[in-house]
């Protein structure tokens, strides 16, 4: 071809070779994550709603009324309800804008007064459905007979009229308060919650987990209920939602192991659970459910000295302290008072303590996983070969 | 008994009724503890429930499971008491030298370098079998033993050794298993020659043809003893 010269191909090369760096390039920008967009409702609560042309008529008489009439008013406008334009008939029924008290208070208005339990989670439920719907299979629910409270409603945890999100510290439901909003009826649950791990770790940062961690909030039941967070079968993994993912806890910044579940599933207890036995320990059997405590806490049912007692609850035994020699579901150690990351830096005695003599624990996997697959890619080949041999000898014949 | 007939014809005994009881009330038991064994060790795999509802569920899995374990315990002392008090001749299942040389020449056979050792009744083959599974019995029955009494395990050792034991156990089963499945079936069901089995496990006789074949120093034994000269000498 005309032209073809070898600087003509030089210069052809040249080009292709930089079309391909720059595809590449271009590739690789492509590929490069986008920064998350941060969506502009995540930024904080919006300007506050207008109250024009809301009556006020309720709070205009209660305010002037004694403490036990006026405070709900003052409660109610502090809540979010308030900013969320909720009035005081949406829950009380009754009409604001009539003329006198009696008709606006009239029950032929639909005024309420303080309305029965029934009532008041259906008011609720009037805006929440989703949380009604998880209420209403749930065990509080379940215990209400009638409308009378004697288990909890929607005010028994929020509060009728000072109601703030959770995220805000004075709610009854915020992380810090949640336990003692539970407490009032779960006294024994919330004195022992209190002496444990997640609550310290609450007044610490409010990372700690509280009751509606595990038990979930709405649709709490009780734990023989196969459904419950708490059931046997489920609570491995609930306590995993955290103790399991280095996303919620991560090891170096809580000083805690993550791969509580992983190591879990590779006990005997488990295996039998995943079968279908509940006898057998989940998380809370060894660690306690309320007062959860770390290994290194003299008080802790899995410290090395309450061990025997611990492990000796469901199995019958008086145990001796060498059932506390060892490491249960856990890599590395425990045990020794202070946590440890690794076989690294381990003394002698302290390899033996943790991993048996010589290391066995090393040792042993090692010398099947080099003996298991060699020594039957070698009988493989023998009889493989010795089928060809006796095939190609008996053709001869 | 047939000993002592010559020719190529007929049958001889290769396995007595004592032996192959011992062989059925072996492998009986093995069987199961491979399937109530596997699905605790492998328990995510999708063959492991229908194992062990197959066995008629959990506790039933353990229950099988302990009880073959004890009772191959049971059959090997009986074995071993057999061969070491009343019957004291079981000479021909002993290692000698000449099974590492034979080993090594029936290598070469393999890749066509050397003629097929000439095997007696039991060459290496068999014994590695054979004593392959008198060691499984001690390392399978010793680590189990131990696992069926945890709570005495546990007052002993430090938990450590207990789950040296379980790794142990579960690898020693797995390579048992594989052992039986790709030796026991690739030399005595599916090879070239015996398809799908052998049946000497059954009737305990072999063919005089197949016993020249297989075992020519076993077969040559046979032979002095009738009119014909000894073909070795």
């Amino acid at each position: 071809m005309e032209g073809w010269v070898p600087g003509n191909l030089l210069r052809a090369r040249a080009a292709l070779s930089a079309a391909i760096a720059v595809g590449l390039l271009g590739l690789s920008l492509a590929l490069v994550p986008a920064p998350p967009r941060i969506d502009p409702g995540l930024r904080g609560p919006e300007e506050p709603r207008s109250h024009e042309g809301i009556p006020t008529s309720c709070s205009d008489c209660h305010a002037g009324l004694p403490e036990s009439l006026s405070s709900p008013v003052a409660e109610f406008n502090a809540s979010v309800h308030f900013d969320e334009l909720v009035t005081c008939v949406d829950c009380h029924g009754g009409d604001p804008t009539a003329s006198t008290l009696l008709d606006a208070m009239s029950p032929a208005r639909g005024y309420v007064g303080v309305p029965n339990t029934t009532a008041a989670n259906a008011a609720c439920a009037g805006c929440h459905s989703i949380e009604a719907a998880q209420y209403r299979s749930g065990v509080h629910d379940e215990a209400l007979p009638g409308g009378d409270s004697v288990s909890a409603s929607c005010v028994d945890c929020h509060g009728a009229h000072f109601i703030l999100p959770a995220s805000d510290r004075n709610a009854t439901t915020h992380p810090a308060r949640e336990p003692g909003t539970c407490g009032g009826c779960h006294t024994e649950a919330e004195t022992a919650y209190e002496e444990g791990a997640h609550w310290r770790r609450v007044l610490e940062d409010l990372q700690g987990a509280t009751c509606s961690d595990c038990h979930r909030s709405h649709d709490i039941l009780p734990r023989d209920d196969p459904a419950s967070s708490m059931h046997p079968r489920r609570e491995p993994a609930t306590c995993a939602a955290c103790h399991s993912s280095a996303a919620s806890i991560s090891g170096w910044y809580y000083g805690v192991k993550t791969d509580r579940l992983g190591t879990y599933q590779e006990s005997y207890h488990s295996r039998a659970l995943k079968y279908g036995d509940e006898r057998v320990a989940t998380c809370t059997d060894c660690h306690e459910d309320h007062a959860v405590r770390a290994a290194t806490d003299r008080a802790s049912a899995i410290h090395p000295d309450n061990l025997p007692r611990t492990c000796g609850q469901c199995h019958d035994t008086e145990y001796s302290a060498t059932i506390a020699q060892g490491l249960v579901h856990d890599r590395e150690a425990a045990h020794s008072g202070e946590l440890r990351w690794g076989t690294e830096g381990l003394t002698p005695a302290e390899r033996s303590y943790y991993l048996g003599p010589f290391d066995l624990g090393y040792w042993v996997p090692l010398f099947f996983g080099v003996l298991i697959p060699s020594m039957l890619t070698l009988l493989a080949l023998v009889v493989i070969l010795g089928n060809v041999r006796m095939y190609l000898e008996a053709r001869r014949k | 008994m047939t000993k002592g007939t010559g020719g190529e014809t007929g049958e001889v005994e290769r396995f007595t009724l004592h032996q192959r009881v011992q062989h059925v009330l072996l492998f009986i038991p093995f069987f199961l503890l491979v399937l109530t064994g596997f699905p605790l060790k492998f328990p995510n795999e999708w063959w492991a429930q229908p194992a062990i509802d197959l066995v008629g569920g959990w506790e039933m899995r353990g229950l099988i499971h302990r009880a073959s374990g004890l009772f191959i315990i049971g059959l090997g002392v009986y074995h071993g008491l057999w061969y070491v008090v009343v019957d004291r001749s079981p000479k021909k299942i002993l290692p000698r030298k000449q099974d590492a040389k034979d080993f090594l020449q029936h290598l070469k056979w393999l890749v066509g370098r050397a003629p097929k050792p000439r095997y007696g009744k039991y060459g290496w083959v068999e014994k590695f079998e054979y004593w392959g599974a008198g060691i499984g019995m001690v390392i399978m029955g010793s680590t189990g033993l131990v696992m069926m009494f945890p709570d005495w395990a546990f007052n002993t050792f430090p938990l450590a050794t207990y789950q040296v034991l379980w790794v142990v156990h579960s690898n020693w089963a797995l390579f048992d298993t594989l052992v039986i499945l790709i030796w026991h079936m690739g030399n005595v069901h599916f090879t070239v020659k015996h398809f799908p089995m052998d049946r000497s496990w059954i009737t305990g006789r072999i063919s005089r043809k197949r016993l020249k074949e297989d075992h020519p120093l076993e077969y040559e034994e046979m032979q002095p003893k009738e009119s014909e000269p000894n073909a070795t000498e």
